[in-house]
Parts: structure tokens; C-alpha cells; sequence
């Protein structure tokens, strides 16, 4: 079902704010849970505020500003870091560019961000694998990049980073050997056993080789009527996480995520 | 064990003399401490471990293991290197009580990466080799928390007699030598010899025995009343025994207050988790730990001071050993939970509350210094109290509770830090590593998800003495507070006296507080969600997830403790008699096969499963050590205490 509520959007963006403050998110067993349970209390509430919700607009748009203030224990700003990590099942021009403006409004300092491109292939929409892969995708990759790289270039984003790609498809889409990402994230159920070639890739052009445990997609769009939006899919999802660095403090973790009416998702974006 | 300061010692009745002159300027110290250092914010996470050893001998030919008296040797080739490039060594090595034991750490503190996780089991690794060097072939360096047969007739190498009638003898005992105890620096033997003298008698420490079937009863030497316990007389059979302690600075005072507080319930768990201990004097007892053997090793109160005779001489009943867990949280959190009534005296309180130290802080420093110095050199008397803390230390070093929470030293970059000082000492370094790094990724998951575990002092106290019985970690129950990430200023848990528990807090296993239980995801669980937040490298991640494994199933009790698995040894050993004797042979099997499995050559999958090979590194990865430039510094966070 989709709540009547959203059925007159288009497209609705929606803020966790710092989820370290949900005592549940605690209890989530994996990252899709964990999602799960911080998007959809977001979702209760802006049903229970529909009347005060702007309905000038097709494009509803629900943040929650986080507050400065750390856990109650004194901080100092210098070593504070954020890392956002950006989910795309779905390549769109502008998506990267929305996903980083709304990232840039929950950060206190300039972000890092990894970019998570996982497009899913028709035949099995829930798998991905870039050893798979066809020109396009590596086509499509590319053009984020370059986004990315102008954005940091320019200062609004820090430094750069990719998940789950193999060395060759890496060797294949840096055709320039400008490999000008600092981080590599794999996924951990693989850790152990990191090809030994990756690793030394990584050795000689000082990349750190990171572990996470994200799925390929992170919002499945079967949950989609867990939160009463079964008419809309997940264009794109921003995790941030911010941390004190010299103390292995996380302070903040959040989702921004954009759901689009599936009708409106354009073919060509597929 | 504590601080090390060289001199001449003066007696029990000099020092006896000087308790109030102690007393007076270590009080004034602190207030003048405080005064300078309160404000001190913006320290980095640094941590560091401290593991001790004992040096053992084999004498293949008559199948015979011994403690080795050989640490003053040891220690003098060990501590070259430090003299030489002091900032340069990779591990710092210190005397301790016993002459057949040293206590290494780590050269410079760990950082606070995540990727500093990595390397803590490679410099436990480099520890152990740079002793093994030292050794002679028939020798071992060996973490174990108690020596078997420690007292037991010619348990060290070379052999001495005991003089309990001699009235130079430090101890005096009927079973440990003075000879056993390290002799390479004066502090050891005036502290043996302080405390029973101060006691009034000899240290009394008496375990249940384990009953087997042909268990001689009375035990041999067993006191009048007490026919089923082993008896032992001296400091040496506590203070004789190895741990395993982490220090960690907080960025300030306040972090350092709250982290305390939130570590010491999880102390009684951490010690049934790492019980180790379950041979006393060549008898396998009904206690897998060493702690309540240190409590009475040390135990310098009178009879008046512990309620045998009406209040003459001595001016308060106390309560527990100088060696015991904390009595009161630091915390404004922890405050209501200090259900236990402090015993201080009221003009010290008030002096350091006068000096400005509010309430939790002055009870806490003022109940430290209810005991007297049992340990005094002529060269510290006179200080100046404005820079000078000895004094403070004296008494702060001499107070060896469950944790401990420190200063930062005069003149020094150091910040406030805090010890966790129950755990008892694994065989291997692969052990050891996961429980350290466990704990420290534990003040991490606290302090990032605001989590509180804070019961009632007396709860804790409950636990921390069911913890050590026979198997308490599979078989045990302790209180655990239920609403694990309630707000701070929530009240749904308040101090009750009910037998039953109280709305807040049940009686938990050691597999449901690590592996969880209904909706509490369980320590583990907390880690692993803290650390999918975090940047982790694969390496760290890897051996992170192993060493969870190991403490997942020792908890559950598909891998055994260390006591558990000692027991079985002997148990098993085809020479045991089933009268809880653990014989020559039998100890000489038993250490044999640890050091074996301490040496990776045999591997034991009832103890460590079959993981044990984690990617521990020296350093941490050169990308995340260029993005992350922490300042690199020489500043030894463990020494001196």
C-alpha cells in the first residue's frame, strides 16, 4: 500500500537525522534492517503531519537537522571526519549531484564520500556483479565519477572512494591510471580472503582497503510497503557517518533517502 | 604491581610512624593535582597492556616443572635495550613481586584507529619472543595466572627452604620462601613484611578444596575449622600470580569518571570469562580465579579492622582488603548507585572538599586513604606537595581494586586515564590480544552509543564473588542491568535491597550478556554494529572477528576457559589419583601442553577452537597511517603504576 498521504508526490526525500539517538537501531542485525527501522518512524510521522505538509509541491522533501552538541562529551572539532557512503541501484545524472547537496546539509565538515553503484540487471534485480558487467554500466560509472571528482576538486566533497570492485574491473574503468580514490571498501564476508594482487594494488597507490557489510541493494524494494510507499522506489540512499577519529568515537550516523514514484522513473534511467 | 621507586626502605615502626605524614601530603597532593589538571581536555584515545609472565623450568629427565628464579637475571638483559633508546624499544619489561616473574608492555601506547587493534597481538608476540631469547632450552616464558604448584615443596629452581621462625624472614611462611620473592628491588620484601606486620599475624588465604572422591580431608595444612580448605600464608601465593590489565586515557576527566563507572560491573564478567586459575599449592580447588587469594594475600587490617575485636587501636572497621573491587562510582550517572557506605574520615573528606573536589571525587580519594602506606623509602618523606605526588601514589598504588583511575603524572603529556585491572592472564597472545582489544572496543561502543551498564555497587560486589566459583561462566548468574541504552537520567533503575532483583536489573548468564538475550543484542552484537559504522581495514577486521569468536564461544561454553580446560587436564592425567592432588608429573604434563599450544605447535580446539590465526601486523597499514597522521609520541602510559 502507499499511504494516501504520498500518493499526490512525486518524489519524497527523507532524513533520519542521527539514528544513535533511536535506541532500537541497536537491535538491527544488518544494514537493511537497520535502515529499516530508523527510515520508517520518519514515515509514521510525516503521515501524522499530513496536514501541515506542503502540498505546493510534487517533491516533498522531510530532513532532520542534527544537533551540533556530541554525545554530552566534550569535543574538539579539528578530528572530526565524515564519511558518506552513496547507494545507487540506478544510474540518473542528477542523482549524485541531489544525493551530495542534501548529504552537504547534515555535515558539519567537508565529507568524504564512497561511491556505491550497483545497477541492477533486469533478469535479477537484486544481484550485480561487476565482473558481469556491460559497457554501459562501466560507461555510466565513469560519468559519476568524473562527477565526483569535480566536486572535489572544487572542495565540496573531500576525498573519494569505491565498493566492491575487482582490480580488474578497476584496471578496465581507471583506463587513465589516475586511480585518485583513497579508499576501497569490500565487502567482509570476503575479507579474509582478499586476492593478494588487490592488496598489493592497493599497497602501491595508498589506498586503504576498508570492510563493510552493505548489500549490493541496500533498500530491496520488497520493504517498500513496510513503509507504506509501495508505489515509489529508492532512487538513491546517502549514509553518513561521522566520528571522532583519534578516539574511534562514532558521534552520528544517518540516511537520506529519495523515493520516486516507480511510474516516474524514466526507462532511460534504467 | 605498583610504583617503583628506588631507595632505602624504612621499617614497619618508622613507617607505621610516617601513615599520618603520608596520609596529610598525599591528600594535599591530590587537591593540588586536581587543581592543575581538572581543566585538561582534547586527549587522543592511547591504550596499552600489560601482561606479566613467569619464567618456568623443565627438568625433562625427572619430568619435575618449576618457577624459575631467574627474573632479576632476565630482567637486567631485558631492560638494556630501554636504557640505550629509551623511545625507541618496542616493549618496556618491569619487575614484579615474584623473582620468577617479569611484566612487559608494549614500548609506545597504541593509538586510538581502529587499526590499531591490529598490532596488539604482534607486540604480545614480540614480548614473549624477546624473553624466550634470554632463556635457556630447558626454560619457557609462560602468561599463566598461577604457577600449579606454587608452595608446594620445591616449586622453584633453584629450591629454598622456608624459615617461618626466622625473625628476619619476610613472610614467614610455612610454604613460599623469601627467595621466590624478587629480590631486585626492596619494595617487594618491606611490602611482605610491612603487611604482616601491620595485620598483626601472617596473611590467612584459604580456597575450597575440590572435592573428589578420595580427597583427603582434613586438606594437609588446612586450619583448625577450615579442614576442607587450602591453606596458604603468604603474599607471595597472591601477589606471585600473573594478569592481564589495559590502562586507556580519556579525553578528559569527566570521560575518565564515566568510563570507569561503566566498566566496573562488567568486571565480575570479564573475570569469569577469563578464569584461569584453579590449582592452588598442587590442589585443585573449587575457585577458578586467583582474585580473592590476592585480596587476602594483602590483607594488612587488623583483627579490630575486620570486625574480630571491638574498635581499640584502630580508628574504622574496614570492610575489605586493600586488594578488592571499587566500592563507589565516580560518575554523576553512577552516583545513585553507590549503595555501599564509604568508611573515610570526615576531616580528609572535608579537606579535599574544601579544595575543591566535589563530592563523588573526595569520598572516593578519601576512602583510598583510610588505608595506611605499608611501604615507605627515607628519600620520599619530605616533598614538595605543589609538584611532587609520591605521597598520592603511595596509597593510590597500594589500593589494587578492580579499577583504577589515574591521574595524569606531574610534568608529563599524559591525560586522565583508567585501568581494568580483573582479567587473568590466557596462555597465548592470541588470547590475550581478543580480550584487551574486547574490552577497549567495548569503552568505544559505550561511549558512541551512550550505553549504560551501571548496577548497584553492591550487586557488582555479589557478582564479582560469584564469578570466581568452579565453572562460573557457563554456570553462574549475574545481575545485569535490562535496559542496556536507556537515557542517562533515566530512573527506571533504582538501588533496591529485594533478594529478587529490582525493575532494572535480572540475573543474567556470561552467554546471555556476551551473545544476548531477547532483545539485547549481547556485547558482541553491540561491537559488530558499532564496527560496520566504523573504517575498518580488512586485516584489523579479520583478526577483530576472530578474536569475537573466541570470547562468542568461550561464553557459550563451546570452548572452554582456561580454569575449565586445566581442570580437565589434571582431571583426565592418568597419574591423578581422584584425591585433588595435582602432582609433580601431572604439572609437568600440563605445562608441557600449554606451552605447546602457547607456541602454536599443538592445537587445541576445546580451548581455542580453530582459529588463532588472526592477521595481526607490527604496524598498522602504511594508506591508513598517511591519512590518519596521529602524532606519534614516546609516552608510556602503563609505567609507573
Amino acid at each position: 500500500m502507499t499511504s494516501a498521504v504520498f500518493n499526490k508526490y512525486d518524489s519524497l526525500v527523507v532524513g533520519t537525522g542521527n539514528i544513535l539517538e533511536n535506541e532500537e537501531f541497536k537491535k538491527a542485525k544488518n544494514p537493511t534492517q537497520e535502515m529499516l527501522i530508523c527510515v520508517k518512524p520518519r514515515i509514521i510521522e510525516l503521515e501524522q503531519k499530513q496536514g501541515t505538509l506542503s502540498s505546493n509541491t510534487k517533491d516533498l522533501v522531510s530532513l532532520v537537522c542534527d544537533e551540533t552538541e556530541v554525545n554530552g562529551i566534550e569535543n574538539e572539532a579539528g578530528s572530526i571526519k565524515i564519511v558518506a557512503k552513496i547507494f545507487l541501484n540506478e544510474f540518473a545524472e542528477n542523482s549524485l549531484n541531489e544525493a551530495i547537496e542534501y548529504l552537504l546539509k547534515n555535515c558539519s565538515t567537508t565529507p568524504s564520500v564512497i561511491l556505491a553503484y550497483h545497477p541492477t540487471s533486469r533478469t535479477d534485480s537484486e544481484k550485480f556483479i561487476w565482473a558481469d558487467n556491460n559497457i554501459k554500466c562501466k560507461g555510466n560509472f565513469k560519468f559519476l565519477w568524473k562527477k565526483l571528482r569535480v566536486a572535489r576538486d572544487a572542495g565540496i566533497i573531500g576525498q573519494l572512494g569505491i565498493a566492491d570492485m575487482d582490480l580488474d574491473t578497476i584496471l578496465d574503468i581507471f583506463d587513465d591510471k589516475n586511480f585518485d580514490f583513497t579508499i576501497l571498501q569490500i565487502n567482509t564476508q570476503t575479507c579474509c580472503v582478499v586476492p593478494p594482487e588487490l592488496q598489493q594494488f592497493c599497497k602501491d597507490h595508498d589506498i586503504q582497503l576498508l570492510t563493510h557489510s552493505d548489500p549490493q541493494v541496500i533498500f530491496p524494494s520488497h520493504h517498500l510497503d513496510e513503509i507504506s510507499l509501495k508505489d515509489f522506489k529508492m532512487k538513491w540512499t546517502v549514509r553518513y557517518l561521522e566520528t571522532l577519529v583519534c578516539r574511534g568515537i562514532l558521534t552520528k550516523k544517518g540516511f537520506i533517502v529519495k523515493f520516486v514514484k516507480a511510474l516516474n522513473v524514466k526507462k532511460s534511467d534504467i | 604491581m605498583g610504583l617503583l621507586t628506588e631507595g632505602s626502605p624504612l621499617s614497619w615502626e618508622e613507617t607505621k610512624k610516617l601513615a599520618n605524614h603520608v596520609r596529610e601530603h598525599g591528600i594535599q597532593q591530590f587537591i593540588n593535582l586536581y587543581e592543575r589538571l581538572k581543566d585538561r581536555q582534547g586527549d587522543i584515545l592511547k591504550w596499552g597492556d600489560e601482561v606479566e609472565y613467569v619464567l618456568v623450568r623443565f627438568d625433562d629427565d625427572k619430568q619435575v616443572a618449576q618457577v624459575s628464579l631467574r627474573a632479576l637475571d632476565i630482567l637486567s638483559k631485558l631492560q638494556e635495550k630501554e636504557q640505550q633508546d629509551p623511545d625507541g624499544v618496542k616493549s618496556l619489561w618491569r619487575p614484579e613481586y615474584a623473582a620468577y616473574m617479569v611484566e612487559g608492555t608494549p614500548g609506545k601506547p597504541y593509538g586510538g584507529l581502529l587499526a590499531h587493534f591490529n598490532v596488539v597481538e604482534s607486540s604480545m608476540k614480540y614480548r614473549r619472543e624477546e624473553v624466550a631469547k634470554l632463556l635457556n632450552s630447558n626454560e619457557a616464558v609462560m602468561s599463566l595466572t598461577n604457577f600449579p604448584r606454587l608452595g608446594s615443596p620445591k616449586f622453584s629452581y633453584p629450591s629454598h627452604d622456608v624459615r617461618p621462625d626466622d625473625p628476619e624472614c619476610a613472610a614467614q611462611s610455612l610454604y613460599f620462601p623469601d627467595e621466590a620473592i624478587f629480590s631486585g628491588h626492596p619494595r617487594f620484601k618491606t611490602l611482605t613484611r610491612n603487611i604482616r606486620q601491620r595485620r598483626g599475624e601472617k596473611v590467612s588465604i584459604n580456597l575450597p578444596v575440590f572435592m573428589d572422591e578420595k580427597t583427603k580431608i582434613p586438606v594437609e595444612g588446612s586450619l583448625p575449622g577450615m579442614e576442607n580448605y587450602v591453606h596458604m600464608d603468604a603474599m607471595g601465593f597472591g601477589m606471585g600470580c600473573c594478569c592481564l590489565q589495559l590502562t586507556f586515557q580519556a579525553c578528559n576527566i569527566n570521560e575518565a569518571r564515566y568510563l570507569y563507572d561503566q566498566l566496573t560491573p562488567l568486571c565480575p564478567i570479564m573475570l569469569a570469562l577469563t578464569a584461569a586459575s584453579p590449582v592452588y599449592r598442587g590442589y585443585l580447588t573449587d575457585i577458578d580465579c586467583r582474585w580473592n587469594v590476592i585480596s587476602a594475600s594483602v590483607d594488612c587490617r587488623t583483627q579490630e579492622e575486620r570486625g574480630l575485636k571491638p574498635l581499640k587501636e584502630n580508628k574504622f572497621r574496614i570492610h575489605k582488603s586493600r586488594y578488592d573491587s571499587i566500592d563507589s562510582y565516580l560518575s554523576p550517572e553512577g552516583a545513585k548507585y553507590n549503595d555501599v557506605p564509604l568508611t573515610y574520615d570526615q576531616d580528609d573528606y572535608q579537606k579535599l572538599r574544601d579544595g575543591g573536589i566535589d563530592h563523588l571525587l573526595a569520598q572516593h580519594i578519601a576512602h583510598l586513604f583510610i588505608r595506611d602506606t605499608v611501604s615507605l623509602f627515607s628519600e620520599k618523606i619530605h616533598q614538595n606537595d605543589e609538584e611532587e605526588t609520591d605521597h598520592f601514589e603511595n596509597i593510590q598504588s597500594t589500593n589494587w581494586q578492580t579499577m583504577r583511575f589515574k591521574p595524569p603524572p606531574p610534568n608529563s603529556p599524559i591525560g586522565w586515564r583508567v585501568e581494568f585491572r580483573p582479567c587473568e592472564a590466557q596462555l597465548t597472545d592470541f588470547e590475550n590480544a581478543a580480550i584487551v582489544v574486547f574490552v577497549v572496543l567495548l569503552t568505544r561502543v559505550i561511549l558512541s552509543f551512550k550505553l549504560n551498564f551501571l548496577l548497584p555497587i553492591s550487586k557488582v560486589d555479589e557478582n564479582m564473588q560469584k564469578a570466581q566459583n568452579r565453572n562460573a561462566c557457563l554456570n553462574e548468574k549475574f545481575w545485569f542491568r535490562r535496559n542496556f541504552s536507556e537515557k542517562k537520567n533515566d530512573e527506571s533503575c533504582e538501588p533496591c535491597d529485594t533478594e529478587s532483583g529490582c525493575e532494572g536489573c535480572e540475573l543474567w548468564t556470561v552467554n546471555e550478556i556476551i551473545n544476548g538475550k531477547d532483545s539485547f543484542p549481547g556485547l558482541i552484537g553491540l561491537i559488530n554494529q558499532y564496527l560496520a559504522s566504523m573504517e575498518v581495514d580488512t586485516d584489523t577486521h579479520c583478526s577483530i572477528q576472530q578474536y569475537l569468536k573466541l570470547i562468542q564461544r568461550r561464553a557459550s561454553g563451546s570452548l572452554l576457559t582456561t580454569a575449565s580446560w586445566i581442570r580437565k587436564e589434571v582431571l583426565s592425567h592418568p597419574d591423578y589419583q581422584n584425591d585433588s592432588i595435582v602432582t609433580e608429573k601431572i604439572n609437568y604434563d600440563l605445562l608441557k601442553k600449554a606451552k605447546k599450544i602457547q607456541e602454536g605447535l599443538l592445537p587445541c580446539n576445546e580451548l581455542i577452537g580453530c582459529f588463532m590465526n588472526s592477521k595481526t601486523a607490527e604496524e598498522i597499514p602504511p594508506a591508513i597511517a598517511k591519512q590518519h597522521q596521529t602524532p606519534v609520541t614516546s609516552n608510556h602510559l602503563t609505567n609507573g603504576n
